[in-house]
Formats: C-alpha cells, sequence, structure tokens
C-alpha cells in the first residue's frame, strides 16, 4: 500500500497543554498546516466539538487529566511528552498515542508527528475493525460446526452432504450459511425439515425423512 | 546602528553547481555594494565568503566558523536543500538566521530561516497545469539524487493522478554524473508525454545536450513535441548548455533576464557592469541579491542587529525586486513571488510566455491548493468551524489566505 501524505487544511485539533512557549509553538506551526487549533489548559470535562486529533501534555500528574475520559476520543491522540519516568508513561500509554512529540517542541517534528498519527491511528482502526469481522467469523464457524454435526446426526449423512444441503438451505432462505446454522441450531425440528428438502435434491434416490420426524 | 555588520556568504563557487552558486554569489556582492552605497542606511555590510565546493561537511563548518568564532548572526547560502537542512542545527544552536536563495521542495519552517527563493507552489504548480494541458499527463521523471528532485517528483506524481496520467519513470542519477545514456534510451522506450527534469549542474548539462541530439535525429523526440520541462533553469545554465541544446527548454521560475521592468534593467545594468557585458542575470542571482536587501531593510527597521530583533523586523518586510514586489510572508518566513513560465532562446535567454497577475503568497505545505483530487483528503470547510473558534482559549488561526494561482 503506497501511503498518501494528507492534506490537513480545515482540520481541527484541541491541544491540551498549559499555555506556554511550547503550546504558543504548537498551535502557531498547526496554523501554518491549515489547522485550527483550539487550546485547553485545565483539560474540560468533554471536547468542544469533534475533533480530527488530541495533542495532550502526557508529563502531568494525575488529576490533571482523565485519561480515563480522553482515551480514544475518535481521533488520533498525540502525547506531548518530555519525562522519561515510569509511571508518567504507564498513564500515557493507557492513551493510546499514535505518535509522540518531544518537549521542549520546536516547529520541526510537528509535521512529522501529524503524518505518523493520522497512518498510525487509521492502520490501527482498520487492524480493530478486521478482528472485530474475524472474530464473529470464528464464533459463527462454531454454531456451524454444530448444525453440520446435528444434520449428520439426525438426518444419518456424511460431513460433506451435511455441509452442502445446510449450505442450500441458508440460500433458499436468503441467508448467510453462519445465520442459517444459528437458526438450525436453535430450532431444529423446522429447519431440518429445509435441510432434508436439500439433501433430497443432491442424493435424488434418499428415502423420505428418516431422522426429521416429527418427535 | 552606525558601523559594520558582518554578513556571512556561503556559495559552492566550485563543484557541480558552481555555475548557479557563482550568480547566487554575484547577486549577493551586488546587493551589499548596493546597500553600502545608500545613504539610506546608516551602516555598512561586510561580507564574509566562503567556498565549501559543495562538501557538506564544509558547508557545517563554514557556518559554524561564521556562527561561533566570527560571532556572524547573518549568513547568505546554500543552493541544495541537503546543504541547508545539513547547516540549520547550527543556526538553531547559535540562534543565529540563514537567509536560503533558492527555490526549494518545500515542507519546511526553520525558525531559524528566511526562504527567499520560491515554494512548491510557485514553481511546479503552475508548470505541472501548463504541461497537463497542452501536452498530456504521462510524466518521465529524471532527476539528481537528493531530496529537491524526490519532493518534486512526488508532487508531480499526485498532481499527474489527479488528471488521470501518471509518471511513466522515475529515474536519479547521482550529483556530479555526465552518465545519461541510459536515461536517453529509457525515454526512447517509455515515449512519455514529456520530460521533467530535476537534474542539477553537470548532470543537467549532459542530459539536455543528449536528448536534444535525440532529438535533431528523431523528430518525434524534438522538444516541441516532447519537452523537458524544469523548474529550476536559469540564464547562467544556458551559458554551459550552450545555444543549440538550449533551444525550447521549458522553465518555471520567479525571474528571468528578459523580464521588462525599470528596477530589471537597472538590475541588469549595475550586474553587467560589476560582474561583465557578457555576464547573465538569473533567478539564483536575483534571490540572494533579494535576500541581501531584505536583510538590509529588516536591520534597518529593527535599528539593531539582536537578532530577536532583526527576525521579528523581518517578517512582513518587502522590497520592490527585479520580479516585482517581494515580501516576506511574515505566517511562515517565505516571500510572496511572482511565478513565470518560459522558454529558451537559443541565446542565453527566456521568452516568458505566462505570468502571474501578482506576486502569489508562498504555500510551503501546499495547504491551500489541491493537487487535484489526489491523496489530498481536504475536508470542505465545515460549517460550525467558526462556533468552533468562537469558544476557542487561543485559537490557531489558519485563515484561507487569499490564493492567485497562474492562468494562462
Amino acid at each position: 500500500m503506497t501511503a498518501r501524505i494528507p492534506n490537513f487544511r480545515g482540520h481541527r485539533a484541541l491541544v491540551l497543554h498549559p499555555a506556554d512557549g511550547n503550546r504558543q509553538t504548537l498551535v502557531d506551526q498547526l496554523g501554518r498546516f491549515g489547522i485550527e487549533a483550539v487550546a485547553a489548559w485545565p483539560a474540560p470535562a468533554d471536547p468542544p466539538g469533534p475533533i480530527d486529533v488530541l495533542f495532550l501534555d502526557a508529563d502531568r500528574g494525575p488529576g490533571t487529566v482523565d485519561e480515563q475520559r480522553w482515551a480514544d476520543p475518535g481521533a488520533p491522540v498525540i502525547a506531548i511528552t518530555g519525562t522519561e519516568a515510569p509511571g508518567r508513561l504507564e498513564a500515557m500509554l493507557s492513551l493510546e498515542p499514535s505518535a509522540m512529540l518531544n518537549k521542549p517542541i520546536r516547529r520541526e517534528g510537528i509535521f512529522k508527528a501529524l503524518v505518523f498519527a493520522h497512518h498510525n491511528y487509521r492502520q490501527r482502526r482498520e487492524l480493530r475493525a478486521a478482528l472485530a469481522v474475524a472474530q464473529e467469523q470464528v464464533k459463527a464457524r462454531q454454531v456451524l460446526l454444530k448444525a453440520v454435526l446435528l444434520v449428520m446426526d439426525r438426518l444419518r449423512v456424511g460431513e460433506d452432504e451435511a455441509f452442502a444441503a445446510v449450505r442450500r438451505a441458508s440460500m433458499s432462505g436468503s441467508l448467510l450459511i453462519e445465520a442459517f446454522a444459528v437458526e438450525l441450531v436453535a430450532e431444529p425440528a423446522r429447519n431440518l425439515r429445509l435441510v432434508e428438502q436439500e439433501l433430497r435434491r443432491i442424493q435424488p434416490g434418499r428415502a423420505a425423512a428418516s431422522g426429521a420426524k416429527a418427535p | 546602528m552606525a558601523g559594520k555588520v558582518p554578513v556571512g556568504l556561503v556559495f559552492s563557487i566550485t563543484g557541480p553547481y558552481s555555475a548557479v552558486s557563482s550568480a547566487m554569489l554575484n547577486g549577493a556582492l551586488l546587493a551589499i555594494d548596493q546597500v553600502n552605497d545608500d545613504p539610506a542606511y546608516d551602516f555598512d555590510l561586510e561580507p564574509h565568503f566562503i567556498d565549501p565546493a559543495a562538501s557538506l561537511e564544509a558547508y557545517r563548518s563554514a557556518c559554524e566558523y561564521f556562527l561561533k568564532q566570527l560571532g556572524i548572526s547573518h549568513v547568505i547560502g546554500c543552493y541544495t536543500s541537503i546543504s541547508r537542512k545539513e547547516v540549520i542545527p547550527c543556526f538553531e544552536k547559535y540562534d543565529g538566521l540563514l537567509w536560503y536563495p533558492s527555490h526549494y521542495e518545500g515542507f519546511e519552517t526553520s525558525g531559524n530561516v528566511i526562504y527567499t527563493g520560491a515554494a512548491p507552489n510557485q514553481h511546479i504548480l503552475p508548470l505541472a497545469g501548463h504541461l497537463a494541458r497542452d501536452y498530456g499527463t504521462r510524466a518521465y521523471c529524471v532527476g539528481s539524487n537528493y531530496v529537491w528532485a524526490w519532493e518534486n517528483n512526488r508532487i508531480l506524481r499526485d498532481i499527474m493522478a489527479a488528471k488521470g496520467g501518471g509518471v511513466v519513470s522515475e529515474k536519479y542519477v547521482p550529483v556530479g554524473s555526465g552518465d545519461v545514456e541510459h536515461l536517453i534510451r529509457d525515454i526512447v522506450r517509455a515515449r512519455p508525454d514529456f520530460i521533467f527534469s530535476t537534474l542539477i549542474g553537470d548532470s543537467r548539462y549532459a542530459f539536455v545536450r543528449a536528448f536534444q541530439a535525440l532529438g535533431r535525429r528523431e523528430p518525434a523526440f524534438a522538444v516541441e513535441r516532447l519537452p523537458i520541462a524544469d523548474c529550476s533553469l536559469s540564464e547562467p545554465e544556458l551559458l554551459r548548455i550552450g545555444p543549440e541544446a538550449s533551444r525550447g527548454l521549458i522553465s518555471s521560475s520567479v525571474y528571468f533576464q528578459s523580464i521588462e521592468s525599470d528596477c530589471n534593467r537597472r538590475f541588469i545594468e549595475r550586474y553587467q557592469a560589476r560582474f561583465g557585458r557578457q555576464a547573465v542575470t538569473s533567478a539564483d542571482a536575483e534571490a540572494s541579491y533579494i535576500a541581501v536587501l531584505l536583510l538590509a531593510e529588516a536591520l534597518r527597521a529593527a535599528g539593531t542587529t539582536a537578532i530577536e530583533a532583526v527576525r521579528a523586523a523581518a517578517l512582513g518586510c518587502g522590497v520592490e525586486a527585479p520580479q516585482g514586489r517581494v515580501t516576506i510572508d511574515a505566517e511562515n518566513a517565505h516571500c510572496y513571488l511572482t511565478p513565470r513560465l518560459a522558454r529558451a532562446r537559443d541565446d542565453h535567454q527566456f521568452e516568458i510566455f505566462q505570468a502571474a497577475p501578482e506576486p502569489v503568497k508562498p504555500d510551503p505545505y501546499l495547504v491551500w491548493v489541491d493537487l487535484g483530487e489526489a491523496g489530498a483528503p481536504a475536508e470542505p470547510e465545515r460549517p460550525e468551524a467558526a462556533a468552533w473558534a468562537a469558544g476557542a482559549e487561543a485559537p490557531g488561526g489558519a485563515r484561507r489566505p487569499s490564493l492567485k494561482l497562474v492562468k494562462s
């Protein structure tokens, strides 16, 4: 994948940092990139609106920035750090910053931090979305396995036939195979009849309902 | 503030890009004479010159010597971006100002540099628009292997991609290399719509001579049909290239000797009076000439040589220059300049065929222009933006400056 350097024009940055030379350098430089920066200190309870990036002074002690509150603000976090004190680094990590900016803040390095944060945040979000899909699939596969075993047992067929019949039954009901498997496991009686109909299409010589008799 | 103000000059008047650097040195010396002869300035600029001969190590030691040993605060110099990047840490360490008199690839705003050459929105943007409109969007990029070429090619790639074309090939040669025949063969194979050259110095001369020789043998490769376009080709280099191989080369620049203005006529007269009747002026000479004039203005306005005061005074300073009015943009310390496009003739002069109607605001980060739709997720201005800034403790001040682009 070719990474492209974004144009930050019109982006909005929130800078949670006490008023000083560091903050002024940062806010001025963000302006040169077309970014509207709003600075605040002490940290307000909530962002004043949607933001595209959050700069946060990670050196301050407990009580100045509620890390729980500001973790994952829906935008990349750039941690502004001076200290390497382990306790502060732990607190900073809980914010899952996408990039860091060292103190004293210089003009050089701000663009780089923005580009990194933008890239890392997007990549992390995409990975998380892909992971969520994969986890759903793993969960659904377990149900599908249960459904196939149920069909093999009740209708006395092999694994391949059972799977093929379940898939055809799901298609005839316009359902994802995983969704049909959930229904089959939840309500075997009615759904096994659907599967058996499909089995007969696959195996035309197959005798009438054996295991799917009404109880 | 009467007295002498020492000024450092760092230009590689020997080495692979000596033609350009010599022109830059000339421009600076000419302006220093002019300031010293002008009773409006109650101080004299005292030049100290070092030739680093294109060695990065020599650039750094020259600047260190000026700033640390001689206590000089203002240095005019550097041509290549790699040399500028090399010396910037010295200027930060000793808090001096580098007056950088060359067009460059942008994406920098050091607090210790005043940029008097063109930013990318002032050189490559108008050129790329012209090439796409008149020749096509399939670019062949050849360059000297350093950051000027890499970054310009990246910008060009984004622009051409946005216009539905692209870069068919991107080739680099080491600075100073004359080995260009493989490029010519590859261009014949690739058949692009135009050649975008970021070659500098000797490599450029060798390349354009070889390509123009090809064009004479094969009309399909004549520069009228398959042009070589460039953002840094200047008059002294046409002298080096020779008249026949120069004809038809396209250059994007904020200054050409052929600009018709009283200020430019005076500039050319003085330049030739000092450096010889045959001498030609150039964008590089003009940029360092402007750098000295702006420095003198800033010193006069500050009334002191104290670096903080001079830096503050420099922002917003302006002078009448051979290219037209030049003003330092207080926002980014680059200059408002007037972009032009021109074609080289065979008398080491350029014929200007397109010019911006007025000086264009510098945009070193290419924030306020759209490279087509390419890559840039430039978001539309949000309606609630005003409210957002209104409730702010300290608004960042991202105003949209009025940008005038070159129109044909």
